[in-house]
């Protein structure tokens, strides 16, 4: 497949397998990365693309394999071994110090002294200046981080790694934050990168960005490469095929067709500042909405501002027919909506408090009386829940964090059951769960569903949202840009509109 | 037996030991009480006295009153470390309302108790609503409530100069051997047990300790759980306070100052943790009298008040050391 | 809207709110503005200020140190008995190095073990103050070298000297703090230890010795004080600690570490100083001092932290 390549190769993967508690997450993955060039890394969640990203900036450490880097084999034992060897990871989460300068955050740990320690500041711009400047940007050294931009932070920490001589940068999902007009300087800095001989590592959702920058596509499915390109050799109908399994149609209950039945929700012109903007849309009984878009579309943002966990500057949001006002979780629950959050450790759960605690958590206002636990009641109802959703724990009393990743999930749903809720969110609820679970938690989305509730389903991959929901909507940069019956579309027509 | 009932037997062991071994683990406080118990019976006759020990239960009640309260806020994740200033300050008030008859003693229990529920509330609304750090704010307030002591009193010892039997009943009597305060102790206890295990809002206070961002997200409003712990965490102290005026009758204003250490040490002995979400009523009556035994060793072996101060000092360094130890070691 | 008078005010709160409190002190009371009273409040600010300037490098790096009043009433003992029995220097000395090493406890509980720092010194605090207690057996006592008694009030080029060490610290900590590496990585890592980390710096021995340097200050701004009332004595601690909170955090130092500066702290004491002063003057008694000066923190804190949580969004 890479055959022109007169760049050399800079680091290799051999045979590599990673089993986090029995389920594998890579499978004899082997790959080789070059200098000078751009290489992408793409597949759905859970494919094992940032479980890779970890094996090579050291955060983790592989089962079998070899890892070659510059021709010497080598165990990369730590981030801060992998940053010293020149491998640095890009991600959402900055390594800036928001108070310090620019030219601090560059030299960090390494300001030019004279021999009494004391800082040369001059020499310290000059030095951030020129590395900045050979990125393609231009930044006032003397300005304080948490002032810049997104894109300016990133200038900044790229050129922190340039400094250190970082030859390869491996960045996750890097114009996920960014504004349209941003990412093309990300490109261009992108750009001078590959001129310096530097390997980029691309992880992104954003097909079109990997054309227009990326040499290489490796696609991972279920832990292993399932193709391995140049970019001018392929394109982005074989690669989102490759990516998607078709087979998991298969083990679903087809949905019923009730006519679809009254409105539950009405959310229109819903903005808040800088975030979204002019939101509309009905969520109807029985049927399941899909939100689609990118990583960076604000469907999180505009799920919490619904909710009440984050606040919004204009529109309205009506349930069955009354305007709300003030809306907070807890009002919003005992409207019956029940939220699924995406953080399943921090938001969705409680980790320290067992099983039926969590189970219990939302439920217990409307089952306990005068505010005194009914016991009995509460370890009947576990108990049935435990048994519908088919949660494997040794015991209810169990802390919920001994549970696996599918399980805990199953968890985090079944604390709405005992709710009655007729609007359910869930907010990328099959994000890092096995197969099997998967399909489980779809059906137990559809059974809500034939039961009369309503669903929002979010779900960065495509293919989950068609195969689950009735309606789709598209959102881009906070925006809705469409609106469709799920047998109006397919694939193709979602990538164009998010 | 077939395979699969094995298999279940074997669950089902598995299972009982899992329970068990983290019962165990939770209550551990007790079985050191006991071994302790033991241990300091028989290195010290006069330990296992009548006298001493129905003393001991006497000393316990003010710790323990105020450290049941404390584990409210504690476990919620927040700290009170106003709790001895407030004592401070409820007692001397109680005294110079001078309860003499019926009515001055309700009076003086009634203002005793409010001021508590006045500092909870300021308490909670600086940590809760306007999200303070609460070691800060709650030793900024310690430092008001004692000004305001110090002013009222002039700084002067007070005392009560004619004291109602009712009220002296409250500091001094017994219910047959069991004296009336460790009565109001164990009331508590109880009470906040029930509270803490078996309502919706104990449920809620475990969940805003352990995991303040899943409880929003579980439509818990988690500023008024904190409001409420402060609450709870100042009564107690005034209450600790309206007994102490009932058995003592007299006071310096600056006697309750540096209680909340002994408050704080007895509650992270008793297993409330440091970081919040865990810990009972139960278990923290365990840690009082634990701290209160150790407090009690060392006198009757002949320690002076200033070094005891200082292994009480050295005592919850251990102590706290050892929970972050605990906490880096499972992640 | 809200947000932006808050941060507004955090920016340049020190030295506005420093003009204000000078301005009301000279118009309420005649007595103020005289060059002895001036005299008076920097003597006065000269321990709590040297105090502040250590709780501020300790503050950055993201901790506290509630131990430091204790270490003053220990510093005073120390320095007293040994004086008595080998000299002041001697006396001077021992002080130091058990600051020295009390500090380099708490650093490596904080830094290495990762222990809350609000907890564990005040455990320190209460271990200091009962070793304290029981060497000075629970009394006042007298110092008896000419030499060092008052040395603290004495004027050089008519300012008191205590000042002018604690002017001296100031600069010295401010310096450093600005202008070396040193500093600026004391900064980074109060500012983003992960960071910190990932480039190679060894994070746990800058928090270990911001401690020991809190402590050094704690025992500097003792031995100012004992000089100045010429005793030792676990009495003297007053409001040392909030006074010592309340200037850090007066000054613009965060509670949460990342940022601060030492000259700031010392407008932040001297704002503590004349207001004590003024109350004084007006013949407030010690009690209701108290009372206000705890006010000061809160409402200080309560800034603080109103300022972030406008920032702050939940999701």
């Amino acid at each position: 497949m890479m055959d022109n390549q007169n760049n050399n190769i800079i680091l290799k993967l051999n045979n590599i397998t990673k089993k986090f508690s029995g389920v594998v997450a890579l499978k004899n993955v082997s790959l080789s990365f070059y200098t000078g060039a751009v290489h992408a890394l793409v597949g759905s969640n859970g494919a094992g693309k940032s479980t890779l990203m970890r094996l090579v900036n050291g955060a983790i450490r592989p089962d079998s394999g070899q890892i070659i880097f510059k021709n010497k084999p080598i165990q990369i034992n730590s981030p801060r071994l992998a940053n010293s060897m020149g491998i640095v990871m890009i991600n959402q989460e900055l390594m800036l110090i928001p108070e310090l300068s620019v030219a601090e955050n560059i030299l960090l740990g390494r300001l030019p002294v004279n021999k009494f320690g004391v800082v040369n500041w001059k020499e310290a711009n000059s030095l951030a200046r020129k590395l900045v400047n050979s990125l393609g940007a231009d930044i006032e050294p003397t300005k304080i981080v948490k002032n810049l931009s997104v894109s300016e932070m990133q200038v900044v920490e790229i050129s922190r790694a340039l400094s250190k001589q970082a030859d390869i940068f491996i960045m996750d999902e890097p114009t996920a934050a960014l504004p349209e007009s941003e990412v093309n300087k990300l490109v261009e800095l992108i750009n001078k990168l590959k001129e310096r001989g530097k390997t980029v590592i691309y992880v992104s959702h954003k097909m079109r960005e990997i054309f227009q920058i990326a040499d290489n596509i490796t696609i991972l499915r279920d832990g292993e490469i399932v193709g391995n390109f140049e970019v001018k050799d392929i394109n982005v109908t074989k690669v989102l095929n490759l990516m998607m399994d078709k087979k998991k149609e298969n083990g679903v209950i087809k949905k019923k067709n009730y006519e679809i039945g009254s409105i539950l929700l009405s959310v229109k012109h819903l903005k808040r500042r800088g975030i979204f903007q002019d939101i509309n849309f009905d969520l109807y009984s029985h049927e399941i909405i899909g939100l689609a878009g990118l990583v960076g579309s604000r469907r999180t943002e505009i799920l919490h501002s619904i909710f009440g966990l984050a606040p919004f500057d204009s529109g309205e949001i009506i349930l069955n027919g009354k305007k709300i006002s003030r809306i907070t979780p807890e009002k919003m629950i005992n409207y019956r909506i029940g939220f699924i959050p995406e953080d399943r450790r921090k938001q969705g759960l409680v980790t320290g408090m067992s099983v039926k605690d969590n189970l219990m958590l939302v439920s217990q206002r409307f089952i306990s009386k005068v505010g005194i636990l009914k016991l009995f009641q509460e370890i009947k109802i576990c108990n049935s829940i435990r048994k519908e959703l088919d949660i494997k724990a040794p015991s209810l009393r169990v802390e919920v964090s001994t549970l696996s990743g599918g399980n805990q999930q199953k968890v985090v749903i079944g604390k709405w059951f005992a709710t009655k809720s007729k609007i359910f969110i869930f907010d990328e609820p099959t994000r890092g769960i096995d197969v099997g679970s998967k399909n489980e938690i779809f059906n137990i989305m559809k059974r809500f569903a034939n039961e009369g509730a309503g669903i929002i389903f979010v779900s960065t991959e495509i293919e989950e949202l068609l195969i689950v929901s009735d309606r789709i909507i598209t959102l881009k940069s906070g925006r809705k840009t469409g609106e469709f019956l799920k047998k109006e579309v397919t694939l193709d027509i979602i990538m164009k509109f998010i | 037996m077939t395979e699969i009932q094995i298999k279940n037997r074997k669950n089902n062991n598995r299972d009982y030991i899992y329970l068990l071994s983290s019962f165990l683990k939770e209550n551990i406080v007790w079985i050191v009480v006991a071994v302790f118990f033991i241990i300091f019976s028989i290195i010290f006759p006069t330990f296992f006295s009548e006298r001493n020990l129905l003393n001991l239960a006497r000393r316990s009640f003010v710790v323990g009153i105020m450290a049941i309260g404390m584990s409210f806020a504690m476990i919620s994740g927040s700290f009170d470390l106003s709790v001895g200033a407030t004592m401070g300050l409820t007692t001397v008030i109680v005294i110079q309302l001078q309860p003499s008859n019926l009515l001055s003693m309700v009076i003086a229990i009634l203002v005793g108790l409010s001021i508590g529920l006045l500092v909870g509330l300021v308490n909670g609304l600086l940590v809760g609503r306007a999200g303070t750090n609460s070691v800060i704010a709650t030793i900024g307030i310690s430092f008001v409530v004692l000004g305001i002591n110090l002013i009222y009193t002039r700084g002067n010892h007070v005392w009560i100069q004619d004291i109602y039997k009712g009220f002296e009943f409250i500091g001094a009597g017994s219910i047959g051997k069991f004296p009336f305060p460790a009565a109001i102790f164990l009331f508590i206890i109880i009470v906040s047990q029930f509270v803490l295990r078996l309502t919706k809002f104990g449920r809620e206070i475990y969940s805003t300790g352990a995991s303040k961002e899943c409880s929003i997200f579980s439509g818990i409003n988690v500023d008024v759980i904190t409001l409420k712990c402060y609450l709870i965490s100042g009564f107690t102290a005034s209450l600790a306070g309206v007994v102490t005026a009932a058995r003592v009758y007299n006071v310096d204003p600056t006697f309750a100052v540096g209680t909340e250490f002994d408050v704080l040490t007895a509650v992270l002995i008793g297993g409330v943790s440091l970081f919040g979400g865990k810990g009972n009523a139960i278990n923290t009556a365990g840690g009082v009298f634990l701290f209160v035994m150790i407090n009690n060793i060392m006198t009757l072996s002949g320690m002076n008040l200033e070094t005891q101060s200082m292994v009480k000092g050295v005592l919850l360094v251990i102590i706290v050391s050892v929970y972050s130890l605990f906490r880096e070691k499972s992640g | 809207m809200n947000k932006s008078i808050f941060k507004f005010l955090n920016k340049y709160k020190v030295m506005v709110i420093l003009v204000i409190v000078f301005i009301i002190s000279s118009v309420i009371d005649k007595n103020f503005l005289t060059l002895n009273n001036i005299k008076n409040i920097l003597l006065s600010v000269s321990t709590d200020g040297t105090i502040a300037v250590g709780m501020t490098i300790i503050m950055i790096t993201g901790g506290i140190d509630l131990s430091v009043g204790a270490m003053v009433a220990l510093t005073s003992v120390v320095v007293i008995i040994y004086q008595l029995k080998w000299g002041s220097w001697v006396g001077v000395l021992i002080a130091i190095a058990i600051g020295l090493i009390i500090g380099l406890f708490n650093g490596i509980l904080v830094g290495k073990i990762k222990v809350n720092p609000f907890i564990t010194t005040l455990g320190t605090q209460t271990f200091v103050f009962g070793l304290a207690l029981r060497l000075s057996g629970a009394r006042a006592i007298m110092g008896n070298d000419p030499n060092f008694a008052y040395l603290a009030s004495r004027p050089i080029l008519g300012i008191p000297f205590g000042f002018i060490v604690f002017l001296i610290v100031v600069i010295f900590s401010d310096f450093l703090l600005i202008r070396t590496r040193f500093g600026r990585n004391i900064l980074a890592v109060g500012g983003n230890p992960e960071a910190c980390r990932l480039s190679g710096l060894i994070v746990n021995w800058y928090v270990v010795l911001a401690y020991v340097f809190g402590s050094f200050t704690a025992v500097l701004g003792g031995i100012i004080l004992t000089s100045r009332i010429n005793a030792g004595s676990t009495n003297i601690i007053g409001n040392t600690l909030i006074n010592v909170i309340a200037a850090v955090l007066l000054g613009g130092t965060s509670l949460t570490g990342g940022s601060g500066r030492p000259i700031n702290t010392l407008f932040g004491i001297l704002i503590i100083g004349i207001i004590g002063n003024s109350m004084n003057l007006k013949g407030v008694g010690g009690f209701a001092q108290t009372i206000i000066i705890g006010f000061i923190l809160i409402i200080v804190m309560l800034l603080d932290s109103l300022s972030k949580k406008a920032t702050r969004v939940l999701s």
